[in-house]
């Protein structure tokens, strides 16, 4: 049986009134019953489902999606059912699930469910176990799920998995892992690479100057609301060219699982973690700490969007050079200006701040934001807000408000 | 290499070929023939030559005798009575051979009016080769040209192609779009340029109506082979101007011949019959019939010609300084163009041999490379744009080797 997101947050403020104004780490008490809780995946919907004689019936329809990776950075690319990356499948073990996959792309596709012990016939690897799904044409894939973790599924064309084309298939244990979370989200990891005057993604190059965080570049992700003293796991997927270092500020953190499972305790701790191409790793820590945490990718290259241009082979800097170099570098609004003799220092500049609209990534999960907060959040960047309970309410009261009056 | 070669004939072939499609090509033979037969240029020439000819028979003739009537001792009275009635014929009877060499000097007119044949038929000929391998780079450029063209259209579906799939950028595809239109107005200016080579070879064989057709010619054939100092050596001995301008000394040396007969001694006779009515004693019968006769030579006291002797002889230095500035006129006309000839040759024989068996080939490879999808079509695209721009400049090449090497053979200092 399904969990609606309603009932699931009503039973989160039911069992989350314990945090404390004062700055002590101190986790607040699990919550109760032994069903997890259901995964949270910021700017990413939930793929639903229909029941048909105790089988979960899923519509996975493969084709182009329009989307913004900033609000004014209209992309052309490929996911699932109007999304990219494509809605999450959430299930449990044990459950026997039925995916109906369409393919409305216009040329020959698979689907591959990238981890799961399932038959060759169903692992959707095209020529090798089955025919690929013309355009047009749909295929039925049945299988029953006796594993639990993080997995995904994607094309197993690889340059349509570059173009968008994956999705979370959370698969939760019947009983939830201890010690409980109270917050367990979803993030997948990608990059790109587009032109400046193009809005289709280039799948053959191998340097990229979009990163994104579910199919967000920063300061448009959607930061993860957490109330302090909670315990949180983040499961993060990545499926780009690189091998991103994620690190998370101010939090101890224990890597807990692959995209293989579960960890065997004892877990290490860490603050970064590398999630390789095609892997996945769920991290957990207790949120002690009230702030506004980054989790970000700290390759440098991947905490900007589009920095550089690459003409003739060299790759130059996008911020502004030569004559136009008064427009906006030396000076931003708030910030301190360069030293007068700036030019004179060899290597000047460095800093690729960027002038950015807080307001241009308004939403209720960034209320309370300091000013000028999304100046700092670029590329591969989002936010754990572990936040006192009136606010973690009020922001719950925003997104309440714009739902009911339309985003 | 020999594989290179064999590619580079192949392409030659197709740009042959792509001449062949159009009917009945016409061959510079014809065009020479038809020229040959019809230039008023020629026709001119030969109506010089008759003049020369007529002139020179003129000059042969005899001077006209004069008769007049005479009389002599008319007193008044009767007319019956008395007087002498007669008729004097006087002739002047040139000597020193003096009409020989008048008609010598007027036949060195005739060889110097056929020289001047011979070089309005060299400056035809000239004229008409040079505007035939004009009308041939035209035709080949023009195939290049739309080759081009159709090339960059394709780079421009390409590069629409390569923006849909992001590995293009919106300005690549106007600056494809561009490339393509431009390339649109190189075949109208290509197609321009034969067109108006075309009337110009159709004025050199005098038939400026002749509809336009395509002309036989392949930027495969052979290479004009000149070697500078035999070429020159034989340009200089058949010159019809330099014949033209030692037949014009010819002339002066015979006219200063002529000048110093001029004042000569000419036999003067003059004589004729005459009736004498004086009435002779005793009978007084008249006198009757009677001859006289006068014979005498011209002087040369006061007129000795000097003047007319002096000019003549300054015209013969004329005319062979004239001979003399004309053969350094040539030589130094020679040069330049063999100049010109030498570095074409080289350029030609270059792309020949190197450059388009190169360009060939790195076509060849990607497109080879891009059939194994082991190299993107663009990079196919620019080394066929880079082989057909070769052509380009090896059809300019060419061009240049045969007009100038036209020229160099028909050296002329009025072409
Ligand atoms: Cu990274």
């Amino acid at each position: 049986m399904p969990f609606s997101r309603r009932s699931f947050l009503q039973n989160l403020f039911a069992g989350a009134a314990v945090a404390g104004q004062e700055w002590k780490p101190a986790p607040t008490v699990a919550p109760p019953g032994p069903r997890p809780v259901l995964v949270e995946t910021p700017d990413l919907p939930k793929l639903p489902f229909t029941i048909d004689n105790g089988v979960k019936v899923f519509r996975l329809v493969a084709e182009p999606v329009k989307t913004t990776f900033l609000p004014e950075r209209p992309v052309d690319c490929w996911g699932f059912n109007g999304s990219m990356p494509g809605p999450a499948i959430e299930v449990t073990q044990g459950d026997r699930v039925r995916i109906i996959v369409e393919n409305r792309l216009p040329e020959i596709f698979s689907a591959h469910w990238h981890g799961l012990e399932v038959p060759p016939e169903v692992d959707g690897v095209p020529g090798l176990g089955i025919d690929p799904i013309p355009p047009g044409g749909s295929r039925t894939f049945e299988f029953s799920l006796h594993q639990h973790g993080t997995f995904f599924y994607h094309s197993h064309m690889p340059m349509q998995e570059m173009m968008g084309m994956i999705g979370l298939f959370i698969v939760h244990p019947p009983q939830a892992y201890e010690p409980r979370v109270h917050r367990d989200f979803g993030l997948i990891w990608q990059g790109w690479s587009i032109l400046p005057n193009n809005t289709v993604p280039n799948t053959l190059a191998m340097e990229f100057n979009w990163l994104t965080i579910n199919g967000k570049a920063g300061p448009d992700t959607t930061p993860m609301i957490v109330k302090t003293g909670e315990r949180v796991r983040i499961r993060m997927v990545n499926l780009s060219m690189d091998h991103h270092p994620i690190h998370l500020h101010g939090n101890t953190f224990y890597t807990v699982g692959t995209e293989a499972g579960r960890i065997p305790q004892p877990w290490e701790p860490g603050n970064t973690v590398i999630v390789g191409v095609a892997q996945a790793r769920d991290i957990e820590f207790d949120a002690v700490y009230p702030g506004d945490w980054m989790l970000h990718c700290h390759l440098p290259h991947h905490m900007m969007n589009q920095m550089g241009s690459s003409i003739r082979g060299e790759v130059v800097p996008n911020y502004p050079l030569g004559e136009h170099a008064a427009m906006g570098h030396a000076t931003h609004p708030g910030m301190p200006p360069a030293a007068p003799e700036a030019w004179a220092v060899k290597g000047y500049p460095q800093d690729m701040w960027m002038v950015m609209d807080d307001a241009m990534a308004a939403k209720p999960e960034n209320h309370g934001l300091r000013p000028g907060w999304s100046a700092a959040m670029m590329g591969m960047m989002t936010l754990v807000r572990v936040v006192d309970p009136p606010t973690f309410d009020r922001i719950q009261a925003l997104k309440a408000g714009q739902q009911k009056g339309g985003r | 290499m020999t594989r290179a070669l064999l590619s580079m004939a192949a392409i030659l072939a197709w740009i042959v070929s792509a001449n062949a499609q159009a009917p009945a090509p016409i061959t510079l033979d014809e065009l020479e023939r038809l020229a040959l037969a019809s230039h008023p240029s020629l026709a001119a020439a030969s109506a010089t030559i008759d003049v020369a000819r007529h002139a020179a028979a003129q000059a042969g003739s005899w001077p006209n005798p004069s008769v007049s009537y005479v009389g002599d001792e008319i007193a008044r009275g009767p007319i019956n009575r008395g007087g002498e009635h007669g008729v004097v014929v006087d002739q002047r009877i040139p000597l020193g051979g003096k009409l020989r060499l008048s008609r010598r000097a007027f036949e060195a007119g005739i060889g110097e009016a056929e020289a001047g044949r011979d070089r309005a038929r060299l400056q035809v000929l000239a004229g008409v080769r040079v505007a035939y391998h004009m009308v041939v780079a035209a035709q080949l450029r023009l195939d290049v040209r739309r080759n081009l063209a159709t090339l960059a259209a394709e780079a421009g579906r390409v590069s629409a192609q390569l923006f849909n799939v992001g590995a293009a950028d919106r300005p690549d595809v106007l600056v494809a779009e561009m490339d393509a239109s431009l390339a649109g107005l190189d075949v109208v200016e290509a197609e321009s340029a034969l067109a108006r080579a075309w009337t110009q070879l159709a004025a050199a064989v005098a038939q400026p109506r002749m509809p336009q057709r395509a002309v036989a010619g392949a930027a495969g054939d052979a290479l004009p082979e000149l070697p500078r100092d035999e070429t020159l050596a034989a340009a200089l001995a058949a010159s019809p101007e330099l014949a033209e301008a030692r037949a014009a000394v010819t002339r002066a040396e015979r006219e200063l011949a002529v000048a110093r007969k001029v004042t000569s001694p000419d036999l003067l006779l003059k004589g004729g019959p005459r009736y004498n009515r004086e009435l002779l004693e005793p009978d007084n019968r008249p006198v009757g019939l009677e001859w006289a006769v006068e014979a005498g030579l011209t002087i040369p006291l006061w007129d000795r010609n000097h003047g007319g002797i002096a000019a003549s002889s300054s015209r013969i230095a004329a005319a062979r300084a004239a001979v003399a500035a004309l053969e350094l006129k040539l030589i130094d006309r020679y040069a330049a163009l063999y100049d010109d000839y030498r570095t074409a040759r080289r350029r030609a024989e270059v792309y020949r041999s190197d450059i388009l068996p190169k360009a060939t080939e790195a076509y060849q490879l990607y497109l080879a490379r891009h059939r194994a999808m082991a190299a993107s079509y663009p990079q196919v695209l620019m080394t066929e744009r880079a082989l057909f721009e070769a052509n380009e400049r090896y059809l300019a090449a060419l061009e240049q080797v045969r007009t100038t090497a036209v020229s160099l053979t028909a050296l002329l200092a009025e072409p």
